[in-house]
């Protein structure tokens, strides 16, 4: 039942996708907010299908790959909405739209004995799982954001160097505005990183009597923050701005990419989703 | 550790060049950034190769003279390298460093506030900008300062030279953040040091035994102690605790249907001076603490001795099946609704005859021939007793019995084990984590900005000069003062 209403939320995903890379050949303020909206209704239902989904397993939906790859869709989503109603950018959506589309899609496409429900493991019985992994993802689909824009402000400042300013070019949201989002993404995920980093401490101890261990979950996501803590430094005390800042947008991602999804599937470990059992 | 370094060098040397080199090195963001980057590279290398595995897994994996030299490096246990450490420590320095200049900083903004100011603040067209209004100075200068708290700035005036000069400052908690995460870092760095100087390790226990609980301290700590001997100083801290822990039981629940456990945990009792202190059931995420000591529930495993029977009864006349009850080797068992007990007197998982005392024994430990001599009891009086065979069902033999008994199933002893720990750093990684947080939210979303003014009378009313600051959105400023002369006109 969840699976079918997840496959919705994406196909809305995907038309959202579409139409943003439409209002790159013609800007309409009618336009840019019915694309929204199908974002929005995608987000919507992707929501009451993540609460179906907590009903039908009896946790959190966040224990295997399969509903972590849902959720972590779900967040970028999220959060994408929250920016666009409160900080509107032109174009991120092109970059946004695609990749919330990508997590549902590959989670959709697992074999079924990935996508199967399971009981939670002792370890796993606390509330200290849904505040630690909420509030990593919630830092994850910042630095996603981030990335996009990252992305889109080495694209602009790119052409702009080329003398590439007008029409098609002049569609996407101007390079200041991109690099103050990417600064307030980061710093958004930064704080969230840090309480996801925390409250995995204190459950560590609360459960196994050892706040850290250096495994490989633990140390990828020191690594992850410690880069962008290198990005707010080189910013705020070195003035760093702009073509240096945006690619620390995207060597941070690659970092949280290997942190979310590098360390679960490619090293064994505490935090290993590995094959189904 | 840190600060017992700059202290030692401020009393070595009296120039100023040495300690002025020292902060300027440490206190340095390339030098602060290059760590970073040295610790990123050296934490990733550390994820990549295997942790404190066996030679064979590393040889198997990497070749010989690989292996020697992640053997001879330390990088086999790259976390608790010297070279690791040292780096961690550098950055604990640098941060230290930094702290004292967060606080010099801050200090300078406590001071006294800036209200009389050179003019050259207010030349700088990027974030200044004058203009003349027809109100007199008294009248612009009160809807000024009242525009002003309504931004939530605090302000203070002065006059000077038949001038008007006002100071407006908010934020200021940016810089107290600042130093927060600063500190806050350098306490969780402390107090992952301290933690040092408590023990934790892995505690197993069968279910029916007492063992001593252990609070072993560190190498180098008793070495300290050692030096002390020929003072005549004997102390040693205890290396155990007074009291022992004694398992009553061990449970699995597993989920319905399946074989995933849902739950385990252990009946423990706490004994001193051969009294019982405490009874509490340790679980996972629910660790208990007794005198400082935690103990966790890590796992649990199965040994090789049967602790109780599953039998099958039938009635031996009528022949009725009773079902299946359980029994604990050496426990009376109630039948359910009988006034009879049942009692495994013997269990031999490997039965046989031993020829030589003509006694019944079991050959070894596995379940190659379980057998079981039940009692069965009126009250306290014996009334009957029958020898049973898992491999012979039909074989009875000895007296009669009321019911015919069947051994279905064997259980186990369970072991659990446990993980028992001290660390009096937690407190200290606590606090600091509490103040890294707020410190977090407060230089990062947070601003520090300051507007200075100054009027003078002119002709046909008031020059009105504005000029503004700010640490975080700094074009912004510009606008914000824009912002102050429309409402006040």
């Amino acid at each position: 039942m969840s699976y079918n209403l997840f496959i919705i939320s994406l196909l809305f995903y995907i038309v959202a996708s579409i139409g943003y890379i439409l209002l790159l050949v013609k800007e309409s303020k009618l336009a840019t907010r019915t694309v929204l909206s199908l974002m929005v209704v995608g987000l919507v239902i992707h929501t009451i299908g993540l609460i179906v989904r907590m009903i039908e397993a009896g946790h959190a939906p966040f224990a295997n790959l399969y509903e972590s790859l849902i959720f972590f869709g779900w967040v970028i989503a999220f959060e994408f909405v929250f920016v666009e109603l409160f900080r509107p950018t032109k174009s991120l959506g092109i970059i946004i739209g695609p990749l919330t589309a990508l997590c549902s899609g590959i989670a959709l496409m697992l074999p079924s004995q990935y996508r199967a429900a399971e009981p939670l493991m002792p370890a796993l019985q606390s509330h200290w799982l849904e505040v630690h992994v909420i509030t990593a993802f919630l830092s994850y689909a910042a630095f996603a954001l981030a990335l996009g824009t990252g992305i889109l402000f080495l694209l602009q400042e790119h052409w702009f160097r080329k003398g590439k300013t007008s029409g098609f070019y002049s569609r996407f949201q101007d390079m200041e505005s991109l690099d103050t989002h990417t600064y307030w993404l980061i710093a958004f995920g930064f704080v969230l990183l840090a309480v996801g980093i925390i409250t995995g401490a204190v459950w560590a101890n609360v459960a196994w009597g050892r706040y850290w261990g250096w495994d490989p979950k633990e140390t990828w996501s020191l690594i992850t923050w410690l880069i962008y803590a290198v990005y707010l430094h080189a910013r705020l005390v070195v003035g760093w701005r702009g073509r240096k800042a945006a690619w620390f947008a995207v060597i941070g991602f690659i970092a949280v990419l290997f942190c979310y999804v590098g360390v679960n599937v490619l090293l064994p470990g505490l935090h290993s989703y590995g094959a189904p059992g | 550790m840190e600060k017992e370094k700059k202290d030692t060098q401020k009393k070595e040397t009296p120039h100023r060049s040495i300690e002025s080199r020292f902060f300027g090195f440490f206190g340095s963001i390339k030098v602060t950034l290059v760590l970073f980057g040295l610790v990123i590279v050296a934490s990733i290398i550390g994820t990549l190769i295997p942790q404190n595995e066996s030679a064979q897994v590393y040889i198997h994996q990497y070749g010989i003279p690989l292996y020697q030299l992640f053997r001879i490096t330390g990088i086999i246990d790259m976390y608790s390298s010297w070279w690791f450490i040292t780096l961690l420590s550098l950055l604990g320095l640098t941060t230290v460093v930094c702290t004292y200049n967060r606080y010099t900083v801050l200090k300078r903004f406590l001071g006294a506030p800036q209200v009389l100011v050179p003019e050259h603040i207010f030349s700088n067209p990027k974030n200044s900008m004058q203009f003349k209004t027809k109100a007199e100075i008294a009248e612009f200068t009160s809807s000024l300062l009242h525009t002003l708290h309504k931004s939530g700035y605090q302000a203070r005036s002065q006059t000077a030279n038949e001038r008007m000069y006002l100071f407006g400052e908010k934020g200021l908690l940016n810089r107290w953040g600042n130093l927060l995460v600063h500190i806050s870092i350098v306490l969780i760095l402390f107090g992952a040091i301290v933690g040092r100087f408590g023990f934790n390790y892995t505690l197993t226990a069968v279910e029916g035994e007492t063992v001593a609980v252990q609070t072993p301290s560190p190498p180098w700590v008793l070495s300290m102690f050692k030096v002390l001997h020929p003072l005549g100083i004997h102390y040693t801290p205890k290396q155990q605790a007074d009291f022992q822990f004694h398992l009553n039981k061990f449970e699995v629940e597993t989920y319905p249907n399946s074989r995933q456990p849902k739950d385990f945990r252990s009946f423990i009792t706490l004994i001193r001076n051969g009294q019982p202190r405490l009874e509490k059931i340790i679980r996972v995420n629910h660790p208990l603490t007794y005198q400082g000591i935690t103990f966790y529930q890590n796992s649990y495993g199965e040994t090789r001795t049967v602790k109780s029977l599953a039998l099958a009864l039938r009635d031996s006349q009528t022949k009725k099946e009773l079902g299946t009850i359980p029994a604990e080797i050496g426990q009376a068992v109630p039948i359910p609704g009988q006034n009879l007990q049942i009692k495994v007197a013997k269990f031999f998982p490997d039965f046989t005859m031993d020829l030589a005392s003509k006694q019944p024994t079991s050959k070894s430990d596995e379940l190659n021939n379980p057998a079981a001599l039940i009692e069965e009891y009126a009250g306290d009086k014996l009334v009957g007793n029958t020898w049973i065979f898992a491999r012979f069902p039909s074989f009875h033999a000895e007296g009669k019995t009321s019911y015919t008994y069947e051994l279905v199933d064997a259980r186990f002893k369970l072991y659990s084990v446990l993980q028992v720990a001290k660390d009096p750093g937690v407190p200290l990684i606590y606090l600091g984590f509490t103040g890294l947080i707020l410190g977090l939210l407060f230089t990062l979303f947070m601003e520090h900005r300051r507007v200075w003014v100054t009027m003078s009378k002119i002709e046909s009313g008031t020059l009105v000069r504005f000029a503004g600051v700010s640490n975080r959105r700094v074009h912004q400023m510009v606008k914000e003062l824009e912002k102050f002369r429309q409402q006040i006109e």
